[in-house]
């Protein structure tokens, strides 16, 4: 808590007549553990003397501090006095008001922009209302399972970005593709339910290897342990999982009601003669595959580069916008007391006996020497880091009498370091706490055996920030890996190609990495930073890039499984290995393209985000999504399959005995 | 149409790659080895004692722990007698986050015996001389200040705010200095300590109290200043201390410091002789004696302060009393609210044993009295 006055200095009699107040109303609530001034401690107030810290402590988990807040809020009574709270409950409260500020104003935007980038695909205003009954009934069921699912178990509210994003544009996905191939059969003179009868049996099936490739990527974020990403992989497929079941079984039901109707009220004129672009950019891929390749798999590789300087970052004040109380405090803190260039480290040391008897001390002293030695440790404060002339000898003989020490600053040290069986050491730096050398510090100080038995034990910050990049990246590469050949054999099975799932796994990866560099260098470097509105934190926040790679992956896999279909449908109807490449390019350019734009409208709408978290994922899935619809799929894919010729569908004999089929 | 690149290149490629980055992508790196703890090096030799230089060691140090005093007798005018003490506190060293500062000052009306003492506390600026005419020392706590000009001059300004107690005083630059322990340097239990003395400063200026409203005063005072990386320990380590001038023209420093334990550092003085020349005392050769006579118990803090002593100083032939003008003389010093760094600093009289003649007056500190409560960081939490 910052408390500043006007004019007054914080050690002035009415300052500390106005703090009294306040730590005693602090102190009235209930789960208010410990409240520490300045007037115990010297280092709680800025240097030039006119801002205090208050340190309080509370007795209950992140969740219940929401209430507590309110209530310290309710009894505060500040008068003329500023208080600003920030440090992690405040964090926490602000980040959950903001999401939901953040839920609703991205539906306020998304909303209107979807309908008409949905009007524009669809053509007709039956036609598109079509996917927004099977989004709606999707989100509207996953938000209900959602609301029932938190009575058993936590979720984070970004379980509720993620089901909006996905359901609205997981449905119109779907529901394009489906509504396509119906009007296909209708215009080829089939009757309503044999339109609807095929139209299941072909894009059915891609819709349900899509979505079970999308529910692949995303149940991948359960594997990781962590409550942010089991929230988001649990709503994610739930939604998708909805979507599927509304595609396969509301869909038909609604085309066989409406179905006749679902060329009325057109909005949207048809272009006639028959030209479509995607015919043009079939026949300009078919006919120059390497000089479509050439510059187009440059522009991912390039965009892709920034990933070396790659930095993941903790959530800190900074993902929130200058206003919110908790930025305010953390600023103020940075202001006034340089907390941003601080990383504190505690480092636990167990041993047995008494603290003060010269062997402990002896053993401790050593500890803390080498404490002192590693590289960027600029200060450590413990009971045996007292002053740098003095020995163990000195030390032994300062705790010869602990009752003796009367200085404020041994005494807190003592307070503060001291437990039965534990000595810390508090370990200062200038790194900050989200960059790697922060981390490097934390490995150092953990490499470190105890001295003479005992455990050594490294926390705070940058140590947390650590344990959960080693925790989650120390899977990544593994989770990756699994994800990969489920979806590899899932294409395998579904095309019995073993060049198509190799050339999209391939793809999805490239269009991942590219979305990450763009990441970097948006969020990470600060470019754009006025435009989208963020104070750039010097890192991507660390769940980040495992959540883009799930979502995205699953994505594109759908993306690539419409086109696919189409391909191999052209394919096995007999026709060539270029015509099918260049049939299927034709058939799907534009429903590939319109879905995705239509997915990069919603995510685009994360951009209006307060949190610099939630505009990161917007920001990175919206740029995937629209590179995978135009480049990656729609010239990189066709290209790599013209150069292939009859390769693109060799499997061998053995291989295609032992594989299902469907 | 033909392609330019044979598809098993295309394919061969696409596996390798594939291959690779999953190899890469698996390939976890393994933590460093646990290392042994090297024997600690010596710890950093506490730093050689220089020779003092004025003005400039009037100014702030880089050192854990520094004051400058002040105390003194006073008349006005009108011939009400008063005494006053000031002590400026700085601690933190130089960094800018930890430095602290707290100015304690009392006033007593020694005609009517009442006493009025307190304190003001604050950030302390960066260590040396800040003032911007580039005076040694110009610090000001609350509307406390203490101003040290290059002359050797010093204005002490101070008020207890409610109670309409102030001063306001100038000291003349003086000759005479005492350098304790010949250099100036003295050890403690636990550190050491730079420490010098001006015993006699001439004093003028005004001082208010509620009784007299503001008078003009004059006299003389005593000015201490030392800094080091001492600890100041509390009972039963801690120290027993006197500033006397004599009304011969001599000046005479006692003290007698505590250990950990409670048993006797050492005792040790100073003396500015009628030549005015500087001599050190030690308890052994000089056979200095301290008998406690008379003690008095804080009701504020129920410490037990030895408040009159029979001081014998045998190779000086000194053998008196020291009477305190008035026993309730304890500086109450604040850690939050724990009253366990108060000391008693009053003035008092020295007394000539067996003749009862007053032969010189001067101030006593007693510090280290407070007996703390048990340390809440003794294992009793979790």
């Amino acid at each position: 808590m910052v408390v500043r006055h006007d004019h007054l200095d914080a050690y002035s009699d009415e300052f500390i007549a106005g703090l009294e107040g306040i730590v005693q109303r602090l102190r009235s609530v209930d789960e208010v553990e410990s409240v520490e001034t300045h007037l115990t401690d010297p280092e709680l107030v800025s240097p030039d003397g006119r801002t205090a810290l208050v340190s309080v402590g509370l007795d209950t988990d992140i969740e219940g501090s929401i209430a507590v807040l309110a209530e310290v809020n309710d009894k505060l009574e500040p008068g003329q006095f500023d208080v600003i709270m920030t440090g992690g409950p405040p964090l926490y409260r602000d980040i959950v008001e903001a999401s939901g500020a953040d839920f609703r104003r991205g539906e306020l935007v998304a909303f209107p922009l979807a309908t008409i980038t949905l009007l524009l695909v669809f053509g007709t205003l039956v036609a598109a209302v079509i996917p927004v009954a099977i989004g709606g009934v999707a989100v509207v069921t996953a938000l209900g399972t959602i609301f029932w699912l938190v009575t058993v178990r936590d979720l984070s509210v970004l379980s509720f970005n993620i089901v909006s994003l996905l359901g609205i544009g997981m449905g119109i996905d779907y529901s394009l593709y489906y509504i396509n191939r119906f009007r296909e059969h209708r215009s080829r003179g089939a009757s309503m339910p044999r339109a609807i009868v095929s139209t299941q049996s072909q894009a059915g099936l891609a819709i349900l290897f899509a979505a079970l490739s999308s529910a692949i990527g995303l149940t991948s974020l359960l594997l990781f342990d962590l409550p942010v990403l089991d929230s988001v992989g649990i709503g994610a497929v739930l939604v998708i999982l909805l979507v599927l079941a509304a595609a396969l079984t509301l869909m038909p039901s609604i085309l066989a009601v409406i179905g006749p109707h679902v060329e009325r009220i057109r909005l949207v004129p048809r272009i006639g003669g028959g030209w479509s672009m995607w015919d043009v950019v079939a026949k300009f891929v078919m006919r120059r595959p390497v000089l479509v390749l050439v510059p187009t798999v440059s522009l991912l590789v390039a965009l892709a580069i920034p990933v070396r300087d790659l930095e993941l970052g903790g959530i800190d004040p900074n993902i929130l916008p200058r206003g919110w109380e908790s930025r305010e405090g953390a600023v103020l803190l940075e202001d006034e007391f340089g907390f941003d260039r601080q990383t504190l480290l505690l480092v636990a040391h167990t041993f047995e006996g008494d603290p003060f008897a010269p062997e402990v001390i002896d053993r401790m002293y050593a500890f803390g020497a080498a404490l002192v030695e590693v590289s960027n440790a600029s200060e450590v404060s413990s009971y045996v880091n007292i002053r740098s002339t003095w020995g163990p000898d000195d030390y032994s003989d300062l705790y010869r009498n602990p009752s003796s020490i009367i200085d404020p600053r041994i005494s807190s040290t003592l307070e503060d370091g001291l437990r039965e069986g534990v000595a810390l050491f508090a370990v200062s730096s200038d790194l900050h706490p989200s960059s790697g050398a922060a981390r490097q510090l934390v490995a150092d100080l953990r490499s470190f055996k105890p001295v003479g038995g005992g455990d050594v034990l490294v926390a705070g910050s940058a140590a947390d920030l650590a344990d959960l990049v080693n925790t989650l990246y120390s899977r990544f590469p593994y989770v990756m890996a699994l994800v990969i050949a489920l979806i590899f054999v899932s294409l395998l099975i579904q095309f019995r190609s073993l060049f198509i799932p190799l050339k999209a796994v391939l793809l999805n990866m490239l269009g991942i990495f590219a979305s990450y560099g763009a990441l970097v260098w948006v969020f990470q470097y600060g470019n754009l930073s006025g435009v989208l509105g963020f104070d750039p934190v010097g890192a991507i926040e660390t769940t980040t890039p495992i959540i883009l790679f799930a979502v995205v992956f699953g994505l594109s896999m759908d993306y690539e499984i419409f086109l696919m279909s189409r391909i191999r449908e052209a394919h096995r109807s007999h026709l060539g290995a270029l015509e099918s490449v260049r049939e299927g390019l034709q058939k799907t350019g534009s429903i590939i393209t319109g879905a995705g734009l239509i997915l990069v409208v919603v995510a685009a709408s994360f951009l209006v985000a307060d949190i610099v978290i939630v505009k990161a994922v917007g920001l990175g899935l919206g740029l995937a999504i629209l590179l995978d619809v135009t480049v990656v799929r729609l010239l990189i894919a066709p290209a790599l399959m013209r150069l292939m010729g009859d390769w693109n569908w060799w499997l061998p004999k053995w291989l295609d005995r032992i594989l299902p089929t469907f | 149409m033909r392609a330019s690149i044979h598809p098993k290149i295309v394919l061969g490629f696409m596996c390798s790659s594939v291959t690779v980055a999953l190899i890469l992508a698996c390939a976890c790196s393994t933590g460093p080895e646990p290392r042994e703890v090297p024997v600690p090096a010596s710890p950093l030799p506490t730093p050689t004692p220089r020779a003092l230089e004025f003005p400039a060691d009037h100014s702030s140090h880089a050192a854990e722990t520094e004051w400058w005093y002040y105390s003194g007798h006073l008349t006005s005018d009108a011939d009400s007698e008063y005494g006053f003490h000031l002590a400026l506190f700085r601690t933190g060293g130089d960094d800018p986050e930890r430095t602290f500062e707290r100015i304690q000052a009392s006033v007593i009306d020694l005609d009517t015996g009442q006493h009025w003492q307190w304190t003001r506390d604050g950030v302390a600026g960066p260590v040396g001389s800040n003032a911007p005419d580039g005076v040694p020392l110009d610090v000001s706590v609350g509307e406390s200040s203490v101003r040290i000009g290059n002359g050797g001059s010093h204005v002490l300004r101070s008020s207890a705010g409610t109670d309409s107690v102030s001063f306001d005083l100038s000291l003349a630059p003086s000759e005479g200095m005492m350098l304790h322990d010949a250099i100036g340097w003295l050890a403690f239990p636990l550190g050491s300590s730079y420490y010098y003395t001006f015993p006699r400063m001439r004093v003028s200026g005004t001082l208010e109290v509620p009784t007299r409203g503001r008078e003009v005063v004059q006299g003389e005072a005593w000015y201490d200043h030392q800094w080091g990386d001492f600890v100041v320990l509390g009972w039963p380590s801690g120290w027993y201390w006197t500033g006397l001038n004599f009304h011969d023209g001599t000046s005479l420093m006692v003290s007698e410091v505590r250990d950990v334990d409670g048993g006797r550092f050492r005792l040790f003085g100073t003396y500015i002789g009628r030549d005015g020349n500087q001599r050190e005392l030690t308890g052994a050769t000089d056979a200095i004696e301290i008998e406690h006579l008379e003690y008095w118990t804080s009701p504020e803090t129920d410490a037990e302060y030895p408040v009159a002593s029979r001081v014998k100083i045998g190779t000086l032939g000194l053998d008196f009393e020291l009477r305190p003008a008035i026993k309730e003389q304890e500086a109450l010093a604040m850690v939050g609210s724990d009253a366990v760094a108060s000391y008693w600093e009053g003035s008092v009289s020295a007394v000539e044993s067996g003749t009862g003649r007053v032969i010189g007056r001067g101030y006593l500190e007693l510090a280290g009295y407070v007996k703390p409560d048990p340390l809440s960081w003794r294992m009793e939490r979790p």
